[in-house]
C-alpha cells in the first residue's frame, strides 16, 4: 500500500526556537515529517514552513490542529493536491564518464535544468586527484524529481541535495 | 521609570496580582532575588526543599485556588528539577508561569557553569516558553506569559531569563492586570446539532473532566444533569464535578471506574463528553469505547476532537458557554428506564470493602479516607500523591466541592503530593488540607514537609504505609505471575521519628478503633502531622480494567486466600 502524502503550510511569526517547536511537535506526536522546508515570506517577520507528512485526512486535521495551538504559529493549511504549485529544488553532483557528456547533456536539456562545472580535486581538469564533474539543478514537483533521480544513475551520483517541498495555492487569497 | 531587569520581573509580577512565589535561590537568579528582597512585604516568597517541590506548589496553589502558580529556580540543575513539575502540569492544564534564570547571554552556548537550553527542554511540555533577549522586552513576555496560561485550555508557560538581562536596566510602566483572551464563540450549527442529539437520545451519560471542574463550571453540568435526566460518570481530573451525593453520580469511570459508570459507557445512546479527553485511563480500547453510542465532544480545544475516540457531533468552545446555551435550548427529559437500571446498578455493584473489614484488629485504607471525610470537613482540600492510595481517595473520598481534590491525574507523578499540599495550604490558609500518600510516594519528595514546618503550614498526612509498592505490586500480582520485582522495598523509616525529626508531629495509627481519635488528633495539632497508617499490602484496588481492554474485561475482586 502505498503511503498517503499531505502537504502542510504553516505561516509562523519568525521568534526564537520556533523552527524547533514546530519540528518537535511534529516527532513527540509520532507525525512523519517526509520534508521540511522554511523561509521568509513577504513580511521579514513571518516565515512559512512547509511540511510533507504522512497520513489520511483525519490524521492531517489533527496535525493541523495540534501545530495551530503553537503559540507562534498564525495559520496553518492543509494544502490541496489540486490547484497548487508545489515544487522542490534539487542539486545533483554528477561524475559522468567522458563518453556520455552528450547523453548528460541531453538529461539536462529535457528536464530544463541548469549545470555548473565541477573542478577536479586538483582544479587541473585531467581528473588526476578526483575527477570533476558537473552539479545540475532543478526545480520541479517530487514526482518530476525522483525521475531526474534516478535517470542521473547512470552518470556516477556523486551527492545529492533536496530542499523538500514548497507550495503556494492557485488562489488570489493569501493564507493567513 | 528606569528599574534592572530584576526589579522590572518582580514589579510585574505584582502588577499582574501574584501574591506568592514558589522557588529556590542560585546564581543565576541573584539579581532576581535581591529584588525579591526589596519587595519582601508585597509579594511574598515560599523557599521549598527542592525546585521539583517549589513546581508542584504553585500547581498545588493554581490548581486549588484557580489563581495562576508561579514558580521561579535558578539556571541549569535548578532548571531542569523544575520539569516534572511543569509536565504535571501540562498533562492536567493547570495554569502556572515558572521562571528560570541562564547564564549571561555571552556565556550561552559554550557549557557554562549551571547552563542548560531550558526552553529546548521544556518544549514539549509547555504551552509556550521563551528565552528573554533583551530588558525591554521583558515585561511584555511576564505579561503575555500569563496571558497564555490562563487562556482557552490552561497550562504552563516557561520565561528563561539569562543573568545580563536581570542586571541591565530598563524602563517599566504598569499596566494593568492581563485577562484571558476572549473564548471560541461555539457555532451555531454544532450547537443546534448537538441540541438536537440531547433532545432524542434515550440512555445519555454525561462524561464530566477536569475541564469541568477547573472551568469552575461544575454547577452548569450538574443543572444540566438534572434537566436532561443524564447521569454523571467523571475521569478523575472530573472528580468533584458533581458531590458524591447527588444521586445521578455514577462515580469514577475508566481503569479503576466504578463497574456503573463502565456499564453506562457501554449501553448509552448519547456520550456527552465534557472537558475530558478519552485518556487511555478512561477509554482503555479507545476503538471500542461506548460502542453503541454517539459521541458528542464538547471542548475548548479543538484538537482534542477526535485525538483519541472518534467524535460523532462536537461543539468547541467554552464549557459554561456551551452548558448555557444547551440548558436554554433543552427541556426536561426523564429517562426513566435508564436512570432504574443504573441506579439499581450501582445499588448492586457497591465497591468492595476493606480486606479489613473482616479483621477487625486490622486498618484498612477504604474506612480512613471515609472517616477522614467526617474529620476534615467539607471545605477541605484533598492532595495525593500516585497509586493504590490515590485509586482508594479517587474511589471513596465523598467530595462535595470542585477544586477539593489535587492530584497527578495524567502524569501520575509520584512526589506530587507533598509540594502540591504546600501550596494548597498555602492559597487557602483557611481551609483544611490533607495529603493522602504512600510510603513509597513520600519517600520520594518528603523533604517538603521541612516546608511545612518552617512556614507553620498546619497539613495532615496520611500515609498509607504498606511497605510496597502497592500498584506496581498490583500488577506484578495480577499480569506478572506474582513475581514482585522490586517493589517489596523493606525500608525501615519510621514515619513517626522522621515527623518529629522535622519538627512536626508524628502520629501511628495501626487499629481501626483509632482512626476517628486519631484523625482528629492530627487535625488539632496545629501544625504538620505525619499520620503512619499501617495498613495490608495485600489489598487491590478493584474494579480494573486491564489495560487495552474494555468493561467486559472488568476485574472485580482478587483471590482472597489468606483471609
Amino acid at each position: 500500500m502505498s503511503r498517503q502524502l499531505g502537504i502542510v503550510s504553516i505561516l509562523v511569526r519568525n521568534r526564537f526556537g520556533l523552527l524547533a517547536k514546530v519540528a518537535g511537535l511534529f516527532s513527540r506526536r509520532g507525525y512523519n515529517i517526509v520534508s521540511i522546508s522554511a523561509g521568509e515570506t513577504e513580511d521579514p517577520t513571518i516565515t512559512r514552513i512547509t511540511v510533507v507528512t504522512e497520513g489520511d485526512a483525519r490524521q492531517l486535521l489533527q496535525i493541523s490542529l495540534q501545530v495551530e495551538k503553537l503559540e507562534d504559529v498564525i495559520s496553518v493549511r492543509i494544502v490541496p493536491r489540486e490547484g497548487v504549485v508545489e515544487r522542490e529544488l534539487c542539486l545533483i553532483k554528477l561524475a559522468p564518464d567522458a563518453g556520455n557528456l552528450g547523453d548528460l547533456m541531453q538529461l539536462v536539456t529535457e528536464f530544463a535544468a541548469k549545470s555548473t562545472a565541477v573542478p577536479d580535486a586538483d582544479g587541473r581538469g585531467d581528473n588526476t586527484g578526483g575527477r570533476g564533474g558537473v552539479i545540475i539543478e532543478v526545480s520541479g514537483n517530487s514526482a518530476t524529481i525522483d525521475e531526474l533521480v534516478e535517470r542521473a544513475q547512470p552518470f556516477h551520483i556523486v551527492e545529492m541535495s533536496r530542499t523538500g517541498m514548497t507550495a503556494l495555492e492557485l488562489s488570489p487569497v493569501p493564507l493567513g | 521609570m528606569q528599574m534592572n531587569g530584576a526589579q522590572i520581573l518582580i514589579q510585574t509580577l505584582i502588577e499582574q496580582g501574584v501574591d506568592v512565589l514558589f522557588g529556590y535561590p542560585g546564581g543565576a537568579v541573584l539579581n532576581i532575588y535581591d529584588a525579591l528582597y526589596e519587595k519582601r512585604g508585597e509579594l511574598r516568597h515560599i523557599v521549598t526543599s527542592h525546585e521539583q517541590g517549589a513546581a508542584h506548589a504553585a500547581d498545588g496553589y493554581a490548581r486549588s485556588t484557580g489563581k495562576t502558580g508561579v514558580v521561579l529556580a535558578t539556571s541549569g540543575p535548578g532548571a531542569t528539577n523544575l520539569v516534572t513539575g511543569i509536565a504535571t502540569a501540562y498533562h492536567d492544564s493547570v495554569p502556572m508561569v515558572a521562571i528560570t534564570g541562564n547564564v549571561t547571554t555571552d556565556l550561552m552556548g559554550r557549557d557554562s557553569f549551571q547552563e542548560v537550553d531550558i526552553t529546548g527542554i521544556t518544549n514539549p511540555v509547555v504551552k509556550h516558553n521563551y528565552l528573554v533577549q533583551n530588558v525591554e522586552e521583558l515585561a511584555g513576555i511576564v505579561r503575555e506569559a500569563f496571558e497564555i496560561a490562563c487562556s482557552g485550555r490552561k497550562g504552563p508557560v516557561l520565561i528563561d531569563i539569562p543573568k545580563n538581562i536581570t542586571a541591565a536596566k530598563g524602563e517599566y510602566t504598569p499596566h494593568p492586570k492581563v485577562t484571558p483572551r476572549p473564548h471560541r464563540q461555539p457555532d451555531d450549527g454544532e450547537l443546534a446539532a448537538a441540541v438536537q442529539a440531547v433532545r432524542e437520545a434515550q440512555r445519555p451519560l454525561i462524561y464530566a473532566g477536569g475541564g469541568v471542574v477547573f472551568s469552575d463550571n461544575s454547577h452548569l453540568l450538574r443543572e444540566f444533569s438534572q434537566r436532561i435526566g443524564a447521569p454523571v460518570a467523571m475521569s478523575m481530573m472530573g472528580l468533584s464535578a458533581v458531590p458524591a451525593d447527588y444521586p445521578l453520580n455514577l462515580g469514577m469511570i475508566g481503569m479503576h471506574g466504578t463497574a456503573t459508570a463502565n456499564v453506562a459507557s457501554r449501553e448509552c445512546d448519547l456520550l456527552i463528553t465534557v472537558g475530558a479527553r478519552f485518556s487511555d485511563r478512561v477509554a482503555g480500547n479507545r476503538h471500542k469505547f461506548a460502542p453503541g453510542a454517539q459521541v458528542l465532544h464538547i471542548d475548548i480545544d479543538p484538537s482534542e476532537i477526535g485525538k483519541n475516540v472518534a467524535a460523532t457531533l462536537q461543539v468547541v468552545g467554552d464549557v459554561g458557554d456551551i452548558l448555557g446555551h444547551l440548558l436554554a435550548e433543552v427541556a426536561p427529559q426523564k429517562n426513566e428506564e435508564w436512570l432504574h437500571y443504573l441506579l439499581r446498578h450501582k445499588a448492586l455493584n457497591a465497591l468492595p470493602m476493606d480486606l479489613a473489614a473482616e479483621r477487625p484488629e486490622e486498618l484498612g485504607p477504604r474506612e480512613i479516607l471515609q472517616k477522614l471525610s467526617a474529620a476534615a470537613g467539607e471545605e477541605a482540600v484533598i492532595v495525593t500523591d500516585v497509586g493504590q492510595h490515590q485509586m482508594f481517595t479517587a474511589q471513596y473520598y465523598p467530595f462535595t466541592r470542585p477544586r477539593s481534590f489535587l492530584s497527578s491525574c495524567g502524569l501520575g507523578t509520584m512526589g506530587y503530593g507533598m509540594g502540591a499540599a504546600v501550596g494548597a495550604k498555602v492559597g487557602n490558609p483557611d481551609r483544611p488540607v490533607a495529603l493522602v500518600t504512600g510510603d513509597g510516594s513520600f519517600h520520594m519528595n518528603m523533604a517538603e514537609l521541612a516546608v511545612a514546618v518552617s512556614n507553620n503550614l498546619p497539613l495532615v498526612v496520611l500515609v498509607m504505609n504498606n511497605g510496597v509498592l502497592g500498584m506496581v505490586h498490583q500488577w506484578q500480582d495480577l499480569f506478572y505471575g506474582e513475581r514482585y520485582s522490586y517493589t517489596e522495598l523493606g525500608r525501615k523509616t519510621d514515619f513517626v521519628k522522621l515527623a518529629e525529626a522535622f519538627g512536626s508531629t508524628g502520629l501511628r495509627l495501626t487499629r481501626r478503633e483509632d482512626i476517628a481519635a486519631t484523625l482528629k488528633a492530627a487535625f488539632a495539632c496545629g501544625g504538620p502531622c505525619v499520620v503512619d497508617c499501617v495498613i495490608d499490602y495485600r489489598e487491590r484496588v478493584y474494579p480494573i480494567i486491564p489495560p487495552g481492554g474494555t468493561e467486559e474485561d472488568m476485574i472485580f475482586s482478587g483471590e482472597a486466600d489468606f483471609i
